[in-house]
């Protein structure tokens, strides 16, 4: 794998976002996940700026669904992981672990 | 709840197509479901905005960086417009952030600039409405003025004779059209109260040349002139309304003038204006005059008419001018005896543009200049400030050019820093503009021509923005040429505290210019102020305290004789009568009467004297000529010098008497008595009238101007028909008004009282100008002088700063407060003293510009240039003092130990 392959944390924390929601992964859905699980406060922007790098790697894809008045017509975008994603994220936790191996922190947690 | 529409119009067309809809789509979703619940709609619609806001950073700002360094990777440093554009919004937003870090420079750079953009709009509002804006005619660069010159007896710009009109239009192929008007006023009595109105009588085709229309009924035809003065008028809008309500049913209604009835056949739209109209003295109606030979208006010699012109198309100005060289030439032969050759007559042609603006032009164009130099002065400060940051930030910068970033990458950085700061400084100038515009529609006297139109307009906005743009080169370059300079980064970056000496003499020499230049307009600003304060000092002649003038004007119909004055006896008794109501008012404690008053109007006459060689038959000598009431001398305090002033029996069944000036017998009577000789006011038929006595001078025509020879007549020996009433008042003047325009009415309820105000307000109203130009141009200069003490201020400041431990050291070797003090106090007056010299050197340079505005002061006068230089020492010294003092505080322990 190169170099440049390596998934960033927040590229981490969107594909498990939408590997949790499953069906139900589009825009809104992944960013209220990453607030309420993640806890950490993100834009619509940020999280659409992810998924197209993602989907640009080959690691996820999407489509349109239909269209819906609640979103003053437009259709919601889902998005699905990849296998070169689940690969991807596997690749990025078996990193970690290899280097929590042996680590003891000092102060507990 | 609604999305919030505008959120949603910026980002549909700033955000990229491929996810706009998505992200819309999203967020309205998650509003309506979720937000208004969870937060409540106020705070849904900040988050709303948030996301918005965020997303276009997102996909606008942040994506280019990355791409840049991508293709700045593969393809070298190539690049397109676009990716050029990009990464200039890039540092926009840079900057902003960079603001954001150091609000307090950032405001005292906005603010600087605000004052230095704001006041040059708003001086710029006026100029753009007075001298650029075109008038509001039909190719109005067209129009010209033809005037006559008499060089050779002193008569400039004069205006010109029927005669001369008629040869004018027989013999000039440059112009299509040609009209002679004559600016007059008329009493008109149709109204409850008679009024006076400013009445052009003007050939039938002034409309027509003008190309401009009645809104209402017919323009003049050639046949409405019959007679002397027509009987039809055209009435301005204005007037339509007061008088008739706007009553479309006015056309062929009459309208009472000067006792005719004279009937209306049009009515002018609104917002016409008549050619160097003032909105001081408004047009009210136009009547059309007769001026075919055998007319009133058939005198070579007597000029009361203004030409307006237009030029032929393909005829330029230096052609329309040359062809009336050509035409006075041809004149001058035909009718030697009314262009003598020593009178050197000519005619000249003149944009009617420029004779409208008249001499403000030069008060205008001074504090445009003045006001840029404040300008200049507000940039070096930013410049300055930006030196100061630049030494804060000197890391950073190290950092971008060890990155890569090229000198030229970080030169645009600041510049585009210096930009952002200029626009909003600029944008919030434009709010001091609006302020200041009015302020200076305000301030400017009634007959400023065209200042009312004065507004923040479309060529005001782009003067604005060109001014910040202006602001952001002279305000940036120098600090980004410095501050990229990799050199002064590597000096820096050694961790040395000793400052740059390149970049200190930089901050300096901006600090020297600050001065010279606030220097120059101080100087300029003491120059007006001295000549203002002389001129006031001028004893005019008179004591215009507690005096009320009113003028009035008898009707005089077209057929004199059926007039209620055509008699003189009829005029002596209307006076005689009204100043006894005046003088029966508690308000008034004397009242008198002047035909022309002073520094209003002027009338010179011809005279002779008996047995004294003066003046020809052709080219008689002349005098101011004043009709008065006997105890004219006394309301005004004219001292009587010699003889006897009027008595009341110096009436028509007594020899007919004359006073004459000071002046006058000075000029005339060298050596002799002139009480007792006789003298002769008019043609050879007027009569002898004995000189009885000589009063003090008058200052008749201006302030600055010297008294001229003057002669008075008593009313009560022969009076014109229009007069003016000056009331010794016992309170204040104005207070009197209504009671002294009720006994004029009193006595004849149709004439009218116009013109009114105190002598004092006469008296200012002709230095208006002078005021005007000294307030602002003292105020420029006073913001010029603050703007360069904070400039040495910082400078002074920042190297105490810097010097830290050099003055720790000195401390801790024993060096005294006092010698810290002064040797920073010295570092300050040295800048100051070559700011100054510099500055004296440039202000005897420019001063001239102003000499045609001063009084009894040189444009170099000695006292004002040392006095100003000693301030501007004195005021550098201040700056530094506060600076240095802190020096003093220095603890020696803690500096060293700051190491």
């Amino acid at each position: 794998m190169a170099k440049g392959d390596y998934l960033g944390e927040f590229e981490q924390l969107v594909i498990l976002a939408l590997l949790r929601l499953g069906d139900e992964s589009y825009g809104m859905t992944v960013r209220r996940e990453l607030e309420r699980t993640a806890g950490r406060k993100v834009t619509i922007g940020s999280v659409y700026g992810t998924l197209e790098r993602l989907e640009k790697k080959g690691l996820v894809s999407s489509w349109h669904g239909d269209p819906d008045p609640v979103r003053g017509g437009r259709a919601r975008r889902y998005f699905q992981v990849e296998a070169e994603g689940e690969l991807a994220l596997a690749h990025a936790r078996e990193m970690m672990n290899r280097m929590w191996k042996g680590v003891k922190l000092a102060r507990g947690t | 709840m609604v999305p919030p529409r505008l959120a949603d119009w910026f980002f549909t067309r700033l955000a990229p197509r491929q996810i706009r809809d998505d992200v819309l789509g999203d967020l309205h979703e998650e509003l309506r479901r979720f937000t208004v619940a969870e937060m409540g709609p106020r705070r849904a619609r900040l988050w709303y905005w948030h996301q918005i806001g965020s997303a276009l950073i997102q996909y606008r700002l942040r994506p280019r960086r990355a791409a840049r360094a991508r293709r700045t990777h593969t393809r070298g440093r190539r690049q397109n417009w676009s990716t050029r554009m990009n990464s200039i919004l890039q540092d926009v937003g840079y900057s902003l952030r960079v603001f954001r870090k150091a609000p307090g420079f950032s405001l005292i750079a906005v603010a600087t600039l605000a004052m230095g953009i704001g006041a040059n709009t708003a001086i710029f509002s006026v100029v753009n409405a007075v001298l650029l804006s075109p008038l509001p005619f039909d190719h109005p660069d067209e129009l010209v003025v033809v005037g006559g010159q008499l060089p050779g007896i002193g008569s400039q710009d004069i205006t010109a004779s029927g005669p001369e009109y008629r040869d004018y239009i027989e013999q000039a192929t440059s112009l299509s059209g040609l009209a002679a008007t004559w600016n007059i006023d008329a009493n008109i009595t149709n109204g409850e109260r008679p009024e006076r109105w400013e009445v052009v009588l003007t050939s039938w085709n002034l409309f027509s040349m003008l190309r401009a229309s009645p809104e209402l009924g017919r323009d003049f035809k050639p046949e409405d002139a019959g007679g002397d003065i027509g009987y039809v008028a055209i009435i301005s809008h204005a007037a339509w309304q007061r008088l008739f309500s706007g009553d479309s049913a006015v056309i062929g209604m009459s309208l009472r003038l000067d006792d005719d009835p004279i009937t209306v056949v049009g009515v002018m739209p609104e917002g016409f204006v008549h050619p160097g109209e003032s909105a001081a003295r408004p047009v009210e109606a136009w009547v059309p005059i007769d001026l075919s030979p055998g007319t009133r208006f058939d005198n070579r010699n007597g000029r009361p008419l203004t030409l307006i012109g237009r030029r032929q198309k393909g005829f330029s100005l230096a052609q329309s001018q040359a062809e009336f060289w050509t035409i006075a030439t041809n004149l001058e032969k035909e009718y030697p005896a009314s262009y003598p050759a020593d009178s050197g007559w000519t005619i000249t042609v003149v944009p009617l543009l420029e004779r409208v603006v008249g001499d403000v032009r030069t008060t205008l164009l001074v504090l445009f200049g003045s006001v840029g130099f404040v300008l200049l002065i507000a940039c070096t400060n930013v410049a300055n400030l930006i030196l100061t940051r630049g030494a804060a930030r000197r890391r950073e910068l190290a950092i971008r050019s060890a990155l890569g970033g090229g000198r030229g990458r970080i030169m645009r950085q600041l510049l585009i820093e210096c930009l952002t700061l200029a626009l909003v400084g600029g944008a919030v100038g434009l709010v001091v503009a609006a302020f200041g515009t009015s302020f200076l529609r305000n301030l400017a006297s009634a007959d400023f021509p065209r200042i009312e139109t004065a507004s923040i307009d479309g060529a005001v906005l782009l003067f604005t923005l060109a001014g910040s743009l202006v602001a952001t080169v002279v305000a940036g370059l120098i600090p980004a040429w410095q501050l990229s300079n990799p050199k002064s980064q590597h000096l820096l970056n050694e961790g040395s505290r000793g400052s740059s000496a390149a970049r200190g003499r930089t901050r300096d020499g901006l600090v020297v210019a600050q001065i010279s230049i606030s220097l120059v307009l101080l100087v300029s600003a003491g120059l007006l102020v001295k000549s203002f304060a002389r001129l006031l000092a001028v004893d005019p002649g008179f004591d215009a305290e507690r005096v009320l003038t009113m003028q009035t004007w008898l009707p005089w119909p077209n057929n004199p004789q059926i007039g209620r004055f055509f008699e003189p006896a009829q005029r002596i008794v209307l006076f005689d009568r009204v100043l006894d109501q005046m003088e029966a008012l508690p308000e008034v404690a004397r009242a008198g009467l002047v035909s022309d008053l002073p520094l209003r109007e002027l009338n010179g006459a011809p005279f002779a004297i008996d047995g004294k060689d003066i003046g020809t038959a052709a080219a008689p000598t002349t005098a101011e000529f004043r009709i008065v009431s006997p105890n004219y001398f006394d309301v005004m305090g004219i001292p009587l010098v010699r003889g006897r002033g009027f008595e009341t029996n110096d009436d028509r069944d007594n020899p007919p008497a004359v006073i004459i000036s000071q002046a006058m017998a000075d000029r005339y009577f060298t050596g002799e008595d002139p009480v007792g000789v006789r003298l002769r006011i008019g043609g050879s038929r007027a009569p002898w009238r004995d000189i009885i006595g000589i009063v003090g001078n008058v200052r008749h025509q201006a302030l600055d101007v010297q008294p001229r020879e003057t002669m008075y007549a008593s009313y009560r020996q022969g009076v014109g028909l229009g007069m003016t009433f000056v009331l010794k008042t016992v309170a204040v003047p104005e207070a009197a008004t209504q009671q002294a325009t009720g006994a004029l009415q009193a006595v004849d309820p149709e004439l009218p009282a116009f013109a009114v105000s105190s002598m004092d307000h006469v008296v200012n109203e002709t230095v208006a100008q002078r005021r005007l130009l000294m307030t602002l141009l003292s105020f420029f200069a006073v913001l010029a002088l603050v703007l360069a003490a904070i400039g040495v201020y910082g400078v002074i400041g920042y190297a105490v700063k810097q010097r830290n431990r050099e003055i720790g050291i000195r401390m801790a070797l024993g060096a005294d407060n006092r010698a810290l003090l002064g040797m920073v106090l010295r570092e300050g007056i040295a800048l100051g003293s070559i700011g100054v010299v510099l500055g004296l050197v440039a202000a005897t340079g420019l001063t001239r510009f102003l000499a045609s505005m001063l009084f009894e002061v040189g444009s170099l006068d000695p006292v004002i240039f040392g006095g100003v230089g000693a301030v501007s020492i004195g005021v550098a010294a201040l700056a530094t003092f506060l600076p240095a003092r802190r020096a003093t505080r220095v603890d020696p322990v803690l500096t060293m130990k700051a190491e």
